[in-house]
């Protein structure tokens, strides 16, 4: 499924933040590509920066310094308005405490990205319900979030992610709140989505998550190692 | 760019996630409207009613009243005359250009017998001309004419609510006594309310409950040949005719005669023209009250944005990471915004409504329900929405997604 098709590069990045009144850097010289159809893992302890590496492969956060290429489109001068796109275009994100908007169905949730692009309304629901098939939850997609479990709430913020066919999805700790049942049937799932070729970039700090990986990375001290 | 619809929908489910909230936060709003709204009718109730009472005086006319009662006037003070007289009248006729028609008036103090009543009634001599000045409507018979002046003929014409009032002795063709004379009824003058699509009945004075007789006749009630005393003269002017121009040339004329205390001139135009200043005024002050209170609800408004905003970043966050540029983020809460002041404005209005109706049940103030008071009030609540709406939608679009997904 890998190719060498470099999908996104970090060129020297580094990112430094303000607290204080003093620069903490985060992330040092960061030299690192992500190639089609990989599923990459970044483990590490906390505060070493890997949050914030992937903030910055979901176009959520930009570096203070060095080079973004997604697609070879260096991203660092583009506009809020084109990261945004480029955000609802090709990124699925996948956070630890699922974030979805309580008072939208979860429908209307897994179709909230498209409600940032015009696109026809026929073509959303049928990816809303390919991506609702995908995870397992046709049932529930009228139900409001409180009505789910923690394991349907991931999976909802799963479809989320897949519905919109991402280049990328980002996953933030998908696990972390969850129970070694539900962590098996979204890890299932993960698997599941990168044999269909999507790339995957997943942050945990549970090593048999990360074992689901083809290629792990460990951050440590605003650093990568393979 | 998202479809607008879309931050509607996304909006009324927002704000129908917190009922109780969003009811209290457009309260200040529905108190703003309800008053702006109210205050509109009252003034433009209070407005039409002024304006069609100076206009039932002709705005073409020109009034010249006696100012004081004149049964003691006909004397002559240091060579002015006290009251406006026949000669007035024709001293007027002959020198004022642009006259369409002019009527001297006289009031006189007589009980009215029929063979079924007696009272005292309002009477009024007049010229031939009087109906032309006021624009009266005949339903039965004719108005009095100038060969009854001439023959002296001994007839009336009545109100329509008199004519009521007596019966079949008020039909045109009877016979009614006034004092020591009788007079034959030969015209009906139809009631103000009932003329519709003829022109405007105008008339300085309400003739329902009034005889009319020729001027002539007047002198069969008041024996003094000398003074042809007069209570007042109307003069309608041609149109176009600068009344006030006019009412100048007529000063000038009366002031060889008389002393300005003797008579008051009375130009319906230039009423029009000061009850339109002061209506001005009356609608700043009314304006600016009710523009308080709509202040004073938005910023109510603004308050529960910046609340609901603190609380909400979390979804801000969510937004962003699917998608949602600064600009969509704005438009979303703008549109809260708009969506909650115009609810207000709605509820507003019909709060407005209510109280128009317990306005004019419980008092006699005119009010007058215009449609563009109801498109003034959502417009307002709009614009208050935007003005409100803008800084908290500003503030939420600002909030970096990473930090609204942090949040937590």
């Amino acid at each position: 499924m890998e190719n060498n098709v470099a999908l996104f590069s970090l060129l020297n990045v580094g990112k430094t933040y303000e607290l204080g009144g003093q620069a903490v850097p985060v992330l040092k010289s960061i030299d690192f590509s992500i190639f089609e159809g990989e599923f990459i893992s970044i483990m590490g302890p906390s505060g070493s920066g890997k949050s914030t590496l992937l903030n910055i492969i979901g176009f959520l956060d930009t570096p203070s310094e060095g080079d973004v290429v997604f697609q070879g489109q260096n991203i660092n001068h583009l506009t809020d308005e084109e990261l945004s796109s480029l955000r609802g275009k090709f990124i699925g994100p996948i956070f630890q405490s699922f974030f979805l908007i309580p008072y939208l169905s979860v429908y209307d949730n897994i179709a909230l990205p498209f409600s940032y692009q015009n696109l026809d309304t026929d073509y959303v629901k049928d990816q809303v319900l390919i991506a609702l098939q995908q995870v397992g939850l046709e049932h529930r997609a009228n139900h409001k979030p409180h009505a789910l479990s923690g394991g349907e709430m991931q999976r909802v913020a799963i479809a989320r992610a897949l519905a919109i066919k991402p280049k990328i999805v980002i996953a933030d700790e998908p696990t972390g709140s969850l129970d070694s049942d539900n962590t098996g049937i979204i890890m299932d799932l993960f698997s599941s989505i990168h044999r269909n070729g999507t790339t995957i970039v997943l942050v945990t700090h549970d090593p048999d998550v990360a074992s689901a990986a083809g290629r792990k990375i460990t951050c440590h001290d605003g650093r990568l190692q393979e | 760019m998202t479809n607008i619809w879309v931050h509607v929908s996304t909006a009324f489910m927002s704000i129908t996630q917190n009922k109780l909230r969003s009811i209290l936060s457009i309260l200040g709003i529905v108190c703003g409207v309800v008053s702006l709204f109210t205050m509109v009718c009252i003034s433009e109730g209070a407005k039409l009613k002024t304006l069609s009472e100076i206009e039932a005086l002709g705005t073409n006319n020109i009034i010249i009243k006696n100012k004081t009662n004149i049964d003691t006037g006909g004397a002559e003070q240091n060579g002015y005359v006290e009251g406006l007289s026949d000669a007035d009248h024709k001293l007027l006729n002959n020198n004022i250009k642009n006259i369409e028609w002019i009527s001297g008036l006289r009031y006189i103090q007589e009980v009215v017998y029929t063979p079924s009543y007696s009272a005292p009634i309002e009477i009024l001599s007049v010229s031939s001309t009087f109906s032309n000045v006021n624009r009266l409507s005949i339903s039965h018979g004719r108005f009095i004419n100038e060969q009854d002046a001439i023959r002296q003929n001994m007839v009336i014409v009545i109100g329509e609510s008199l004519a009521h009032s007596l019966a079949k002795d008020g039909a045109v063709g009877s016979r009614i006594r006034i004092g020591e004379h009788l007079f034959t009824i030969i015209g009906i003058i139809e009631s103000p309310h009932r003329v519709v699509k003829k022109p405007k009945q105008l008339s300085p004075i309400k003739l329902d409950n009034t005889i009319i007789m020729p001027v002539w006749a007047r002198d069969l009630y008041y024996k003094n040949p000398m003074n042809k005393l007069l209570d007042g003269i109307v003069i309608r002017m041609k149109n176009g005719t600068d009344t006030n121009v006019t009412a100048k040339h007529v000063m000038r004329l009366l002031e060889l005669n008389h002393t300005d205390e003797y008579y008051n001139l009375i130009i319906p135009q230039q009423l029009i023209r000061q009850a339109k200043e002061t209506q001005k005024t009356f609608n700043y002050i009314l304006g600016s009250i009710a523009g308080i209170s709509l202040i004073v609800g938005g910023i109510g408004i603004m308050n529960i944005m910046l609340a609901s905003i603190s609380e909400r970043r979390k979804e801000i966050g969510i937004r962003r990471a699917v998608g949602a540029s600064q600009k969509d983020i704005m438009r979303q809460f703008m549109v809260e915004a708009m969506l909650l002041t115009s609810t207000g404005g709605v509820f507003g209005i019909v709060g407005g409504l209510l109280a128009i109706f317990a306005i004019s049940r419980i008092s006699d103030w005119p009010v007058a329900i215009v449609p563009w008071s109801v498109f003034l009030s959502i417009s307002m609540s709009l614009c208050v929405g935007v003005a409100c709406g803008f800084f908290p939608a500003k503030k939420a679009s600002q909030i970096s997604p990473m930090q609204a997904i942090r949040a937590e």
